[in-house]
């Protein structure tokens, strides 16, 4: 299929991309230690803290992964945004988890761990756990990158698009390195105002063009009842609902690069204002590109030459393909300059959620295993060259793993198991630290420990212990296994405390008061 | 079924597609004035 991507949008992405660089060697002069670098200063207000949040959470991965659901899923995926804004909007106004985070004055997870519990090991261990997890989870960002911008502009020369994804790489570790965490917060704010406006205006045009009749009738034809009830076996069903309601809690209150905004927040007010506020966002990051991936499948399913890439004869969806459903639909329904502002918000977005999470995982590594395994001896300047160091190692490790890993399943549900290994533990730990004064360090360690198990619920994974066709003859999904994972994490927790509880289990009452 | 879920949905997109168009404008405005404030603390810091 021809794309309307021309020359003129080239050079929009171009100018945006050299702007962002330009932002980071502007702010890189503020720059004065960990402080500034990590929590900008803890100086975030709540608008701004509103629009970095979203910026964040709003990536072009996230626009990818929902596109996806919905265009697999139908009307029926909106529950995964639904959830989502909900518990963030439950989050908010009861300070459930993030406040008394946000109390205890720490900059990332594991050293809350270290803080709370007194042990420096479960604090290095911790913070291995959470960035072995966050790495792998966005572990598959490049390639959606390369997926999007392959579909938008049309470009197949693999070579070119691997070339253009590693330029995006290298111009994101430029600027998350010189400016850290302040030129994260400008950057995200541009791309949020970018994509907000954007990606409003696709769904305006998206349905001016092709009716909302049409679009309904095409997902019944496609999908069925299973495309507008989530709760029906055929689709999604009740599991995986209840999946999402945890996603959404952990989402927000316990993965790291969300908490780390509540720890940023000038105080304890603004944390309960940011995840009110911010829970609109956190329904529409998923429910706008959803709503974008069902009527690509309106448009692509009505198209002869869509349908011949998209669909077997039959009329099941190709699920290797449906990743690009978003971005080829884009391409065919925008006009030139139009799609250059979008597909410049979009990689705009792209390096936003990839500044965010590189920066969040080379500081966890400096800060909880590098820090604490030095005694606590590096300098202000030894700490930000060994974040610098492990931004440009991680960064070389995606490249790696985005062309060798086969992904096999919806990239949320990729995503959603990889972060599992790390929150289900977490979600255990926090919980039982904020607010159970007999939480003690050994429960803590199973709990994390148990988190190891919810790797099963990546395809890949079964395949490679022999348990995929089991596991597919039984209905076992990644949403089963990270449920149950999540149990045993808790139970885990519980019985380690009452079997092994710390000689001193007093130091909760400084976070749970 | 279908039509309660196709009306729910629906009403869920349009309400959240409004509020979040305001969002969007409150926070675009408000967000610059932040950013402003905080260059400006983080300058007076320096000084």
């Amino acid at each position: 299929m021809e794309s309307n991507f021309t020359t003129l949008d080239w050079i929009i992405v171009g100018a945006y991309l050299l702007g962002t660089v330009a932002v980071g060697v502007y702010v890189n002069r503020f720059i004065k230690g960990m402080g500034d670098f990590l929590v900008a200063g803890r100086s975030l207000k709540t608008r701004l803290g509103v629009a970095t949040m979203i910026g964040s959470e709003l990536g072009l991965v996230t626009a990818m992964y929902s596109a996806q659901k919905g265009f697999t899923g139908g009307f029926a995926a909106f529950h995964i945004g639904l959830l989502a804004g909900v518990t963030a909007l439950v989050i908010g106004l009861t300070g459930f988890i993030v406040v008394p985070l946000r109390r205890t004055g720490v900059m990332t997870i594991p050293e809350f761990y270290e803080q709370r519990f007194g042990s420096r090991r479960l604090r290095i261990f911790g913070g291995l756990i959470l960035a072995v997890s966050g790495i792998l989870n966005m572990g598959l960002f490049l390639k959606a990158g390369a997926v999007f911008v392959t579909g938008l502009t049309g470009i197949q020369d693999a070579t070119a698009i691997k070339a253009v994804m590693t330029v995006m790489l290298l111009l994101v570790l430029v600027y998350t390195a010189l400016g850290g965490m302040v030129s994260v917060i400008i950057t995200d704010y541009v791309q949020f105002v970018v994509l907000s406006f954007g990606l409003v205006l696709a769904c305006l045009v998206a349905v001016s063009q092709l009716g909302w009749q049409n679009i309904v009738e095409t997902v019944d034809v496609v999908h069925g009842a299973a495309g507008f009830n989530p709760f029906d076996g055929e689709g999604f069903g009740p599991s995986y609902v209840v999946w999402m309601i945890f996603l959404g809690i952990v989402s927000c209150a316990v993965w790291q690069t969300a908490a780390i905004r509540a720890c940023a927040a000038e105080n304890e007010q603004v944390v309960k204002r940011l995840y009110t506020w911010s829970s609109l966002g956190f329904m529409i990051r998923f429910m706008i590109p959803q709503f974008i991936g069902i009527c690509a499948l309106t448009y692509l399913w009505q198209h002869d030459a869509g349908r011949e890439l998209f669909f077997h004869p039959d009329g099941k969806l190709i699920e290797d393909e449906s990743l690009r459903a978003m971005p080829v639909f884009l391409s065919q329904l925008l006009p030139v300059g139009v799609i250059g502002i979008v597909g410049a918000g979009m990689i705009a977005a792209f390096m936003s959620t990839h500044d965010t999470y590189l920066l969040c995982w080379a500081s966890v590594l400096a800060e909880d295993v590098v820090q604490p395994l030095s005694g606590g001896r590096l300098s202000q300047k030894t700490r930000l060259l060994v974040t610098r160091v492990f931004l440009f190692i991680i960064a070389a490790f995606l490249l790696i793993w985005s062309m060798w890993y086969e992904l096999g399943q919806d990239l949320w549900d990729y995503m959603a198991v990889s972060g599992a290994i790390y929150f289900t533990g977490a979600f255990a730990v926090m919980l039982a630290g904020l607010y159970w004064k007999r939480a003690s360090t050994t429960g803590a360690f199973l709990a994390l420990f148990a988190g190891i198990f919810a790797l099963p619920g990546l395809e890949p994974v079964q395949r490679l212990v022999g348990v995929f066709e089991r596991f597919d003859a039984k209905g076992i999904s990644g949403a089963h296994v990270g449920l149950a994972t999540t149990v045993l994490a808790v139970v885990l927790m519980v019985l380690g405390s009452l079997v092994f509880p710390d000689k001193n289990p007093t130091k909760g009452d400084s976070t749970s008061s | 079924m279908n039509g309660f879920w196709i009306i729910f949905w629906a009403a869920l997109l349009g309400l959240t597609l409004l509020a979040y168009t305001t969002l969007a404008v409150v926070v675009t405005i408000g967000g610059y004035q932040d950013i402003r404030a905080m260059f400006r603390k983080l300058r007076e810091r320096d000084e």
